[in-house]
């Protein structure tokens, strides 16, 4: 079952990854405090997304939810190898698609 | 103790050389209780804290605040991770008071390649409706503040990060806080023999259905 909580990290994970591009373009000259609080949050939320995406696999999801899922999924991928030169991890759907 | 003296002893024993005796450990969490968020940084807004009304106007991605404020507004006004009624004062002296309690699990480590203190303690009272089992600070060297605050999704197996490396305990959360003495399973993790923290194998979603039924929530 697809809790609140799912959903709001599904709406979080969609806002920081509508964020990554400016935050791998500003990365190197962000304070040392804001890369360390950005990189422990997206460790968290991208946690939580992993949690998501096996609601999705399981097809837990509402049509809008997946689609949403979907959306960060695509995104993840395109901005993949940013990601990774900035050193912040990746969930496993993204880099081992099953989806 | 000295506040300087708590700083010296924290570079001591990042750098491997010294083990905290019980007045020494109470030095450095006084000193990280006190440190709080840095007052004098700005952070961008960005996504998450966008659209909140905060001090009389509509908070913009592109905005620049005290990263106390942007933790407020991400972490308890957005993400309800904290009771409903929390305002800004009562959420960072929340903080405060769990990292002085004495139930709270202390870890030295590194994030990201730079040295940093870890306090985790069960949210209990200030789990909100979309908080979770745990409550982690993370507490900066470089900045001498704490850079973010949060109840991590997934509970101490946060700690396994990759991220996070050469994690060493130097005090176990309790099983039980005065503010919830009802039955409580362990800290569920312990260091093995070379410092690394390892999951005893007791889930964290288990605990949770367990203190749910014991407590009737």
């Amino acid at each position: 079952m697809v809790t609140t909580t799912d959903m709001m990290t599904l709406d979080t994970a969609a806002l920081m990854v509508a964020d990554l591009p400016e935050v791998i373009a500003e990365w190197a000259q962000l304070p040392e405090g804001e890369r360390a609080s950005w990189g422990a949050d997206w460790d968290n939320e991208m946690a939580g997304l992993e949690r998501v995406a096996g609601l999705a696999s399981r097809g837990r999801l509402t049509a809008a939810q997946y689609t949403q899922f979907q959306l960060i999924a695509t995104r993840l991928t395109t901005l993949t190898a940013d990601v990774q030169d900035i050193g912040l991890a990746l969930p496993s759907f993204v880099l081992t698609p099953s989806h | 103790m000295e506040d300087i003296g708590a700083v010296q002893l924290i570079r001591e024993i990042a750098s491997g050389t010294r083990i905290l005796t019980d007045s020494e450990l109470k030095a450095v969490i006084e000193h990280i209780a006190d440190a709080g968020f840095d007052p004098l940084a700005l952070e961008r807004a960005r996504g998450r804290a966008a659209g909140i009304e905060w001090r009389g106007r509509i908070v913009r991605s592109s905005d620049m605040l005290p990263p106390a404020e942007v933790h407020y507004l991400r972490h308890v006004v957005a993400g309800h991770e904290w009771p409903d009624d929390t305002d800004l004062s009562t959420f960072l002296s929340s903080i405060t008071a769990l990292i002085r309690d004495e139930h709270s699990g202390l870890l030295f480590s590194s994030f990201q390649g730079t040295d940093q203190i870890t306090i985790v303690r069960r949210s209990v009272n200030l789990r909100g409706p979309d908080g979770f089992e745990w409550v982690l600070v993370d507490y900066r060297l470089a900045t001498g503040h704490w850079v973010t605050v949060f109840q991590p999704h997934k509970g101490l197996d946060i700690l396994q990060s990759p991220k996070r490396s050469g994690n060493r305990v130097s005090r176990h959360a309790a099983s039980s806080s005065p503010i919830n003495p009802g039955p409580r399973p362990a800290w569920p993790h312990r260091a093995d023999t070379n410092g690394r923290v390892v999951t005893n194998g007791d889930d964290d979603r288990h605990d949770d259905a367990r203190y749910r039924r014991a407590h009737g929530r």
